[in-house]
């Protein structure tokens, strides 16, 4: 019997090809998750704030609950100056959540385990950093590249490097989250095919794999809280200029 | 009637304690060994492949000389080194929460 190729369930593949001048605007089966996510996102948040009520009903407290979470997220990082861009680190972290969770469905196809989706997300993260950055401080935000107390000498040297540093930030974030995601999906399609080539033994895999979704699902809360905090973090700097 | 009330409220006090060693214990535990390990590794690579980047495209881009390549390589090595020491600030700061 032979094994299914692991690597196959990241392909992306074009269902209706479309195009809108230079732009390719096809829908994949990457794009269709992610309308697909936006749209349950949006559904999701509109169902429990629906009826609001002094007296919160579950679904209002789970609303209440989420927005709370990310309020104290960006309170801690980058203080309660920092809570304009709210809206924004909400969306990140449920977009992530919701990508990360519905790949665990069977036949659904993990957009979060992509470089390219993932990294235009950082690569957002890292723009609105620099836009709030000079927007807040003008020019003088540039002084993140040389960080005060360094001797003048050490500039050639220093500048570079920090300047290096800001630019690996958005793409570690985006190798932390593929990685993680890659990785745990390919253990669930190799352990899974074990299931039918042990044959009567194969309710010790499939016990396994029972485990590693059980994992993967934990990873998926933890991945979407590790890159939504970095993040504040990373956006922590365009307003720390200000103090 | 006041030792009672005496009593109770050390209880309590007692109970709030435990709580808080208990809320301050699942916070740590977000910080898993798998979380530091990946942090380490795409902080470490993550700078080394950036520096590349930009050293590969000021080679082809101004046609200058392969050892910015090489020169580029190192402060991406030294860029990693410096973003995983603040990744560690941080999570030293997270542990003392």
């Amino acid at each position: 019997m032979k094994m299914h190729n692991p690597l196959e369930q990241f392909n992306i593949d074009v269902y209706v090809p479309l195009r809108l001048g230079p732009l390719d605007i096809s829908l994949s089966n990457a794009s269709i998750m992610m309308l697909l996510s936006s749209f349950l996102i949006i559904l999701f948040m509109w169902l429990l704030t629906r009826r609001l009520k002094i007296v919160p009903h579950l679904g209002q407290t789970i609303a209440e609950t989420l927005y709370s979470f990310i309020k104290k997220m960006i309170e801690d990082t980058i203080g309660s100056h920092g809570l304009s861009i709210l809206p924004f680190i909400l969306t990140l972290f449920l977009f992530i959540l919701f990508g990360n969770f519905m790949g665990l469905f069977p036949y659904a196809f993990t957009f979060t385990s992509h470089l390219s989706i993932v990294g235009a997300i950082s690569l957002i993260g890292l723009l609105v950093s620099i836009v709030l950055g000079v927007w807040k401080r003008g020019f003088s935000w540039f002084h993140i590249f040389f960080p005060k107390g360094i001797p003048w000498a050490l500039a050639p040297l220093m500048v570079p490097i920090e300047i290096i540093s800001f630019l690996s930030k958005p793409f570690s974030l985006t190798v932390r989250l593929v990685m993680n995601m890659t990785v745990g999906h390919i253990m669930l399609e190799v352990v899974a095919g074990f299931v039918f080539i042990l044959g009567l033994a194969g309710f010790i895999p499939l016990l396994f794999t029972g485990v590693l979704i059980l994992f993967e699902v934990f990873i998926a809360v933890l991945q979407a809280y590790i890159f939504t905090i970095l993040s504040c973090i990373y956006l922590s700097e365009a307003f720390e200029q200000e103090e | 009637m006041n030792e009672a009330v005496q009593q109770n409220i050390s209880q309590l006090k007692e109970k709030i304690s435990s709580f808080q060693k208990k809320r301050v214990s699942k916070k740590n535990k977000s910080l898993t060994p798998f979380y530091v390990l990946t942090m380490v590794f795409s902080d470490l690579i993550s700078g080394v492949l950036v520096g590349t980047a930009i050293g590969y495209l000021l080679y082809r881009i101004f046609d200058l000389h392969v050892f910015v390549i090489a020169v580029f390589v190192l402060l991406g090595g030294f860029a990693s080194i410096l973003n995983l020491y603040r990744s560690v600030k941080v999570i030293s700061k997270e542990n003392q929460k």
